[in-house]
């Protein structure tokens, strides 16, 4: 109100005052930001400048014309994407995965890391944790080798059959049995390294709790669930909208490789159509529609799952 | 409250999806295959470079140029030639992408026969090693990024890299074309074959081939389990299963894993045309369209239900593993990876190839290769510069009996081989791990290979009688050497969409009846398109 004289002195709402702020407090805040500037740099080279490169969606890309002397190729790329039943039987084959994922693979790093914690010996518990981890640093190659000498049909399983006199089975080349074959192989190699994050948020939860817990006479059981389940109840909604982001990606090589042992129609993954229809077959402007329809598919997952998660009450992966 | 014109952030992403959305809905685009320069249709066409054949010591077995095949050498020659009587280069340093498919060898500091090499040439060769699996990316990379090599090897199926060269390589019509070759006597050593199955791009020479006998050996053997069994030859189709039924069993396979290549050649067996049919009029169909094609894959059908084909999807190193530990006893190989093979086993075994089977009223058909296994190609340069990369690929081409062969092939005498009292090639325990796979300029320029093999003359005198036998049987397949825009563009994916349709049929995934759908799936993806450029493109290099 004019004429009338504040108590307090009025809030600082100009452009300028509100930017003198911001640097004020960033230049007390410059160690922290020279830490950052490295992470910074790597998001904004090789993630935030690459956006760009999108545009090759709506282009008739040739690699030695460059991006702008390619010519325009309008929304042709995706409609031949959404026309081409390849795409949609990947797109099947993807989501099928991922569904057997989220359900057999997720909990168990959840499960193993709680088994590993409540171990009592600490070095049982190490050596165990180095055992868990190691099968994450082989590669795809070598996993996938190691299976089909096991299970496949020249393979160590065959091989008892065939000496017992029966019959063989096919499960490294049989189509039906591809994708729980998928999980499991990466349940074998990745099973343990997931349970570090979790096994981090365990080493949080102070000990005095558990032990108030069981004065107080609550059981295992009882303490599962009230003291270790709260505890990784943010970080398992965190990686579980992150998996939601990645639902339209299941790997690469691991169905690569054994793509030609049981066919397309088993074992085409959205990544591998892209890197035949891209990578082999030229056609990088369809490939590109392929990913950037992937990437706007993951984002509205992940905002919607998000949001899902702020209701309910947890924090999610951002406000 | 919020200024109804200020822009917030959420505001500012939709206009801006939205104006892209719109300009990208606004600008024409079209799925047609963009018009290429590597096209030959009403380009002046180059004369092809003549042949002068080198002199050669007198081969046992003597080779024929017009049918591919090749001449064979019991022995090593005695008396070698100087080919090249200057060196190359003068100190200047070259670089190579070249294809290998072993590991990379020593560096340069710790391997003599690179370092032997690069001082007979008289340059500094740096070489950048791609394996073979991974050319078409790394090609793909060299064109997005523009970073090109001097010397560049490359091969076909690669997509717009024809264009590419057309555009950002060198042509070398003039230092090539008709007599101009003559000024390096070994590439014009290279058979008018090779020169053709690379093709003119542009109407012009760009590529250099990596030569390769006509004959293309689709089913290698072992020659002693076969004989116990009847052999590699004289057969019908139900003696061939029954030999090959006969050879499987307690962990043993008869065949490697099976693939379409299987069934091409038995396609060809049973008389289907090598990869088209070229009718009176100039028009281009699939075999794979063919009745005899169909069959082709019935047969293979029930042959891996008999289980003759080794079960699981193997990569072609451990294949050959399998091979020379006699777990399998036969699979598809290439002719040069016969001197591999044959070096590998010594005396345990012989190798030897599966002759076509006879069917009453059918004239069986052995598909060519192209003459070539890849090509190379030149950065743009001035003339002086692409001059020595000509004196280099001239000098890497020296033929057989000459002792830049002997360099490249064996290396240095006293460190990678010794000769023993006869003049005969003795392998000392270093060329095991530098030798002409590890360092495989052979994958950069190469002379017309000879069959000879170091202590194994019989393994020379079986490929020759193989190519001889086979050669009246050899077909050429129509398209080869011809560039056109719908085979740059839809080519890669139609021949995949053959490929998973015939896997799936031989394997029992899918019925015979099913290769119908593929074949539509073919056409519909542009298998159609390519049939009618090819057509185009016969036309405007063959004349007619």
């Amino acid at each position: 109100m004019a004429g009338t004289a504040s108590p307090t002195p009025p809030p600082e709402t100009g452009t300028g005052s509100r930017a003198a702020g911001w640097w004020r407090r960033n230049r007390s805040q410059r160690a922290l930001w020279l830490l950052a500037v490295p992470g910074i740099a790597y998001f904004a080279v090789f993630h935030y400048s690459a956006f760009v490169s999108n545009i090759i969606a709506f282009k008739q890309y040739v690699p030695f014309e460059g991006i702008w002397a390619s010519p325009w190729a309008g929304f042709s790329n995706f409609s031949r994407l959404f026309g081409d039943p390849s795409f949609w039987a990947a797109a099947w084959n993807t989501l099928a995965i991922s569904a057997l994922q989220l359900v057999f693979f997720f909990p168990l790093p959840i499960a193993l890391a709680v088994l590993l914690h409540s171990l009592a010996w600490k070095s049982v518990r190490t050596v165990f944790q180095s055992i868990i981890y190691l099968p994450h640093f082989i590669s795809w190659v070598i996993v996938i080798a190691l299976f089909q000498q096991i299970l496949g049909g020249a393979g160590l399983l065959n091989g008892l059959l065939s000496d017992g006199g029966m019959h063989a089975v096919n499960i490294i080349s049989n189509p039906g049995s591809f994708k729980p074959l998928a999980v499991a192989e990466i349940i074998w190699k990745d099973c343990g390294w997931g349970t570090i994050i979790f096994l981090a948020s365990l080493a949080n939860v102070p000990e005095q709790q558990y032990e108030s817990a069981a004065l107080d006479g609550c059981g295992p059981w009882g303490r599962f669930w009230h003291i270790t389940l709260p505890a990784l109840r943010p970080i398992i909604i965190l990686l579980l909208i992150m998996r939601l982001g990645d639902i339209l990606s299941v790997g690469f090589e691991q169905f690569l490789l054994q793509r030609p042992a049981v066919g397309p129609q088993a074992a085409e993954v959205l990544d591998t159509f892209v890197y035949y229809r891209g990578v082999l077959g030229g056609d990088w402007g369809f490939s590109a529609a392929a990913g950037l329809f992937k990437g706007v598919i993951g984002a509205i997952l992940v905002y919607s799952a998000n949001k899902i998660a702020h209701k309910m009450g947890e924090e999610g992966v951002y406000q | 409250m919020t200024d109804r014109h200020h822009l917030t952030r959420r505001g500012l992403l939709t206009a801006g999806a939205g104006t892209a959305a719109g300009a990208a809905l606004l600008l024409t685009g079209c799925d047609a295959p963009r018009a290429i320069r590597a096209t030959n249709i009403g380009k002046k066409l180059a004369e092809w470079p003549d042949y002068v054949p080198a002199k050669a010591p007198k081969p046992d077995f003597p080779g024929n140029d017009a049918k591919g095949i090749q001449s064979a050498y019991l022995t090593y020659p005695t008396d070698l030639v100087t080919a090249v009587p200057e060196k190359p280069g003068n100190g200047e340093t070259v670089t190579v992408a070249l294809v290998t498919n072993e590991p990379v060898p020593p560096p340069l500091g710790r391997n003599t026969m690179w370092r032997a090499v690069n001082e007979a040439l008289g340059v500094n060769l740096k070489l950048n090693f791609i394996p073979s699996a991974s050319l078409s990316q790394k090609l793909a990379v060299m064109m997005a990024s523009g970073d090109v090599p001097d010397i560049i090897t490359c091969s076909d199926g690669v997509p717009t890299f024809e264009d590419f060269i057309a555009t950002d390589l060198q042509d070398l019509t003039d230092h090539l074309s008709g007599s101009a070759i003559r000024d390096y006597p070994n590439l014009a050593n290279l058979p008018t074959y090779s020169w053709q199955g690379v093709g003119l791009i542009n109407g012009g020479i760009y590529g250099v081939p990596i030569q390769r006998p006509l004959p293309t050996p689709e089913m290698i053997c072992n020659l002693d389990a076969f004989d116990k069994v009847g052999g590699l030859s004289d057969w019908t189709p139900d003696q061939f299963t029954q030999r090959m039924k006969a050879l499987t069993g307690k962990k043993h396979w008869a065949s490697g894993p099976v693939g379409k290549t299987d069934v091409d050649r038995h396609a060809g067996w049973r008389g289907a045309p090598n990869s088209w049919v070229l009718d009176s009029s100039g028009g281009f169909h699939p075999t794979e369209a063919t009745a005899v094609y169909k069959d082709a894959l019935a047969y293979i059908q029930k042959l891996v239900k008999d289980g003759v084909f080794y079960p699981d999807q193997v990569a072609t190193p451990e294949a050959k593993t399998l091979m020379y530990g006699q777990t399998l006893y036969s699979m598809a190989d290439t002719l040069p990876a016969y001197a591999t093979n044959v070096a590998a086993v010594g005396s345990r075994f012989r190798f030897d190839f599966g002759r076509p089977y006879t069917i009453p009223g059918v004239t069986p058909k052995k598909w060519d290769g192209p003459g070539w296994v890849n090509y190379t190609v030149l950065k743009k340069g001035t003339p002086s510069r692409i001059k020595l990369m000509l004196r280099i690929l001239n000098f890497l081409a020296s033929p057989f009996g000459s002792k830049e062969y002997e360099l490249i092939r064996f290396g240095v005498e006293g460190k990678h081989f010794t000769r023993d009292s006869h003049g005969q090639i003795q392998l000392s325990k270093l060329s095991q791990v530098e030798n002409f796979n590890t360092l495989p300029l052979q994958y950069v320029c190469s002379p017309p290979l000879v069959a000879y093999f170091p202590g194994q003359p019989d393994a020379a005198r079986r490929v020759w009688n193989y190519q001889t036998e086979t050669s009246k049987y050899l077909v050429k397949n129509p398209s080869v050497g011809l560039r056109t825009a719908a085979k740059d563009r839809y080519g890669t994916v139609t021949g995949q969409i053959l490929n998973d349709a015939a896997t799936n049929i031989v394997n029992g995934r899918a019925s015979v009846k099913s290769w119908d759908d593929a074949l539509k799936e073919w056409r519909k993806q542009g298998g159609d398109k390519i049939a009618a450029s090819l057509r185009e493109e016969y036309a405007a290099v063959h004349g007619h």
